[in-house]
């Protein structure tokens, strides 16, 4: 029997999974996709080879990528952009990471507290989360981003609509900073050349300013996994709980299986209550199936697929939560074209942001031609100049929002370094008809698919003021920085920031885990990723936030379950770019 | 007595085949690319016995038009200056998608990497098959086609496959339904697309037709989604109306997608490029090819390289 269970090494299973291997516990760690293991071999700077949703090295489907992608069923306009494999979805992430808003917790007493989803706040102080987020930002690690062309066009943008400088990690007030963001910053020859010998680690060390965050980050080359530029986990967190047992003192390596596809939570009645005690998941390439016990399981296969599992394994779900309150950040994307160059597909591409405490973010979001062309198609407004949809809203962009085509697209993207994009990051409310349940209409032979809804047009009323002022305001900036033509796309729903389908809190009435991250309704079973997340978090990023929150619950874990001591408020964290970690990395071949 | 021509007709080759039956294959592109493919068939080593005694020939028909078919969609989205895009009206002096492929690479991505339960496509090709094309009323005849008996017997042979993809016995590639309803719904935007000088009656469509037909796909009026949804259970029925708008905006996304990247200048084997891809072209996009980092970096916004709270 293990000790602990882990379903998914995306972007917060692989935090308790180190975390609990560095205590000592014995963890496996069960991956549905790929592992991923050799990316400076089988990764490469191509949009479509990595980034086609179908095929994609990096998709939701199988590690073989001759069979199709995983299905989900999407009773409303939608567009899927998670990803499965060891990493998850912060394989294709820019590394954003910034702190949740406070006023998203309970207690906040700020002026602008009304401004918030008040009836589904986290069920404890943001103060109460503060360490767990240093203890992750030095572990990352978290740092301050480099300034590139697109950077420094964003923040001229900025200031020219008198916009405040924020220079704190915690945010009380509208203001425009660099992202706090999980790359190493660039070092060496990083950032000042285009020589591919000259951008060799050691010679070149952090970010090289590549410009293909959404493929994978192998960069530098020949670099140690763990000291990739951008900490996706798969360059983080997961080498460290692969060798916990050489940099940890008394520490114990996890066993990860990819290929892994968890189709069953296993339980049993104890003292009266259901309580979990293993997992029986698919060989994705030979179809065996597997079982293991445990003494805790922790879900952690993101916000789609952790609901699937629970209502496929008949788990208890009396309250009826389970996969509801889905939010998705009511995403919108705004592109401009300017006269000069805006280095938009070099670097990071979202190294910027301008928050809005109750309402929102903006962030850069600058991608090469296939992801500019998608973006700009991904309309919920028809087809500009021809058919809007019942949409086609007008503000501070040209002409009605909607999908260019035909000369029109082409015309904008004549030169992709001559257009920013921004993406609009809308705090969202939870609501309970946006969810996600098993299908009725498609078995794979995982069981059921997931069926997932997102009532993109008839969300809540703060929810669209929010979005339509974050459309309106990353339009100024866009003029402000030099657009010459700017275009509000009005995206469906893009599922890519997910939160709060499992989501936290103190009422087990309108919540699926308590504030220890552990379901209500079954002992010893958690979950610990995005999913876990109470709301939308006022707008930021959700990865940093999720992966604090693991930490606590990997904490709650040791503590309820294993007679362990709380070790975060006390003790400092290792780095994942130290050179124990490093040494370790090396020695077991990662 | 007077002939039924909504009943059957009798070809050349005994084979019955319904005016109703007939207009579908006719509406869908799949009697012009009869016509057009069979001479080169005919002409292939193979004799006529063993032609007919394969489906072989079948695949090309249907690659024949689903091709042209998504060339016409490939031109609409990223105009260039080859022919699909000069005969819809907009186009360009240099390259555009159909320069790049796209209309391939839409064909592989749809027919091998897109699962839509058979369930649901099954029933909505029966559909297209008899409500929806017959919706468009019959095709008049200065607009039919004319085959040649042996060309009348391979659209037969077709006919019969078509009954078996409809029945369920054969799994049904997703690129040929979704040219099948790009095809009649652009008959029914404009008639005249049943003859011309492209195989696809959707890319006989000028640009402003084509945008007709996806507005109709995507907003499903007038009505097609009720006319597709015949042969399904109300359950359903009821998500046709999504999959038919996620269709035309998909097949819209997935082309601009593909006509951007690298997908047709990529060595499958050693994944290097065999040539400056055209939408890398299009866009002004690394002109010198791939590089590992760009000299890109100037310092930290007003100094500041940390934050300490």
């Amino acid at each position: 029997m293990r000790d602990v269970i882990i379903i998914g090494a995306g972007g917060g299973g692989p935090i308790v999974a180190k975390e609990l291997a560095a205590q000592g516990l014995d963890v496996l760690l069960l991956e549905a996709g790929a592992r991923n293991d050799k990316p400076e071999q089988d990764w490469k700077h191509f949009e479509n080879d990595a980034n086609n949703p179908l095929s994609g090295y990096l998709r939701f489907g199988p590690s073989d990528r001759s069979k199709p992608a995983w299905y989900r069923e999407l009773p409303e306009p939608a567009m899927i952009s998670n990803l499965s494999g060891v990493g998850g979805t912060t394989q294709h992430y820019f590394g954003n990471s910034p702190r949740a808003m406070p006023g998203a917790f309970k207690g906040y007493e700020g002026s602008d507290a009304q401004a918030y989803d008040r009836e589904y706040e986290f069920p404890f102080p943001y103060e109460e989360l503060t360490p767990y987020y240093q203890w992750v930002e030095e572990t990352l690690p978290v740092q301050t981003a480099a300034m590139g062309t697109n950077e420094k066009l964003f923040f001229s943008g900025c200031e020219n609509i008198g916009m405040s400088v924020q220079t704190t990690k915690d945010t009380f007030s509208d203001g425009f900073r660099p992202q706090q963001n999980a790359v190493l910053q660039p070092g060496g020859n990083a950032g000042l050349t285009t020589n591919k010998e000259a951008l060799t680690y050691p010679l070149a060390t952090g970010c090289t300013f590549c410009g293909h965050c959404p493929q994978g980050c192998y960069q530098p080359l020949n670099a140690p996994r763990n000291l990739k530029a951008r900490r996706s986990t798969d360059n983080s967190y997961v080498p460290m709980a692969l060798t916990a047992d050489l940099w940890a003192d008394n520490g114990k390596a996890v066993t990860l299986i990819a290929d892994a596809y968890v189709t069953q939570i296993h339980s049993r009645q104890v003292n009266g209550k259901t309580t979990a005690t293993g997992v029986s998941w698919r060989d994705v390439n030979t179809g065996e199936v597997l079982t293991e016990n445990a003494k805790v399981v922790v879900m952690a296969g993101g916000c789609i697929e952790n609901p699937r599992l629970w209502l496929n394994s008949n788990l208890p779900n009396s309250h009826d939560w389970v996969g509801r309150g889905l939010t998705d950040h009511a995403f919108d994307f705004v592109c401009g074209v300017f006269p000069f160059d805006t280095g938009s597909s070099k670097g990071v591409g979202s190294s910027a942001r301008a928050d809005f405490p109750g309402k929102g973010c903006i962030e850069p979001s600058s991608l090469g031609p296939s992801g500019l062309a998608n973006n700009l198609t991904m309309s919920d407004s028809g087809i500009r100049g021809f058919y809007d949809n019942g949409r086609g809203v007008f503000g501070e962009w040209d002409g009605p929002s909607g999908r260019p085509i035909g000369n029109e697209l082409k015309t904008f993207m004549e030169d992709v370094n001559k257009t920013m994009g921004m993406l609009i990051i809308t705090d969202d409310d939870v609501e309970l008809d946006n969810r996600v349940e098993p299908s009725s209409l498609m078995n794979d032979e995982n069981g059921a698919v997931p069926k997932m809804t997102i009532h993109k047009r008839t969300r809540s009323a703060r929810t669209l003021a929010n979005r339509e002022f974050l459309a309106n305001k990353a339009a100024s900036i866009l003029r402000a920085a030099g657009a010459t033509t700017v275009i509000r796309v009005d995206i469906v729903p893009l599922l890519l920031h997910l939160q709060s389908s499992m989501r936290m809190g103190d009422n087990p009435q309108n919540s699926v885990i308590n504030a220890s991250g552990e379901a209500h309704e079954v002992s010893g079973l958690y979950v610990a990723d995005n999913s876990a997340l109470s709301n939308a978090l006022g707008g930021p990023n959700p990865t940093l936030t999720t992966q604090a929150l693991a930490t606590r619950t990997a904490e709650k874990i040791m503590v309820q379950h294993f007679s362990g001591s709380p070790w975060v408020k006390e003790g400092t964290p290792l780095s994942s770019i130290d050179d124990r970690v490093t040494e370790a990395v090396v020695a077991r071949g990662l | 007595m007077k002939k039924d021509d909504t009943q059957s007709e009798t070809q050349e080759s005994g084979l019955p085949l319904s005016r109703h039956r007939r207009d579908f294959l006719t509406r869908s592109g799949l009697v012009g690319a009869v016509a057009a493919v069979s001479p080169m068939l005919l002409s292939s080593s193979k004799s006529q016995a063993s032609l007919f005694s394969s489906n072989d020939f079948i695949s090309e028909v249907f690659n024949a038009i689903t091709l042209d078919t998504f060339a016409g969609v490939s031109a609409s989205v990223i105009p260039g200056n080859d022919w699909h895009s000069i005969s819809q009206q907009q186009f360009t002096l240099n390259k555009g998608a159909v320069a790049a492929n796209t209309q391939q690479y839409l064909l592989e991505n749809l027919d091998n990497y897109l699962p839509w339960p058979q369930d649901i496509v099954a029933p909505i090709l029966s559909a297209l098959a008899s409500t929806y094309s017959e919706a468009a009323g019959p095709v008049p005849f200065a607009l039919a086609l004319a085959l040649k008996p042996v060309e009348t017997l391979i659209l037969n042979k077709l006919d019969k496959y078509m009954d078996k993809l409809i029945a369920g016995e054969e799994t049904v590639p997703l690129a040929h339904v979704f040219s099948l309803i790009l095809n009649i719904t652009a008959t029914m935007v404009n008639p005249l697309a049943l003859r011309g000088s492209h195989l696809s009656p959707f890319s006989r469509l000028s640009f402003s037709e084509k945008m007709e037909v996806f507005k109709r796909l995507e907003t499903g009026e007038p009505d097609i989604s009720q006319l597709i949804s015949i042969n399904l259970t109300p359950e359903r029925a009821a998500v046709l109306p999504n999959l038919m708008a996620t269709f035309a905006r998909n097949l819209i996304q997935l082309t601009a997608f593909g006509a951007m990247s690298e997908w047709h200048a990529l060595d499958g084997a050693t994944r290097t490029l065999n040539f400056q891809p055209v939408g890398w072209e299009n866009s002004n996009y690394l002109p010198d090819g791939n590089v590992e980092g760009w000299d890109e970096f100037l310092g930290y916004y007003q100094d500041r390289s940390s934050i300490d709270a």
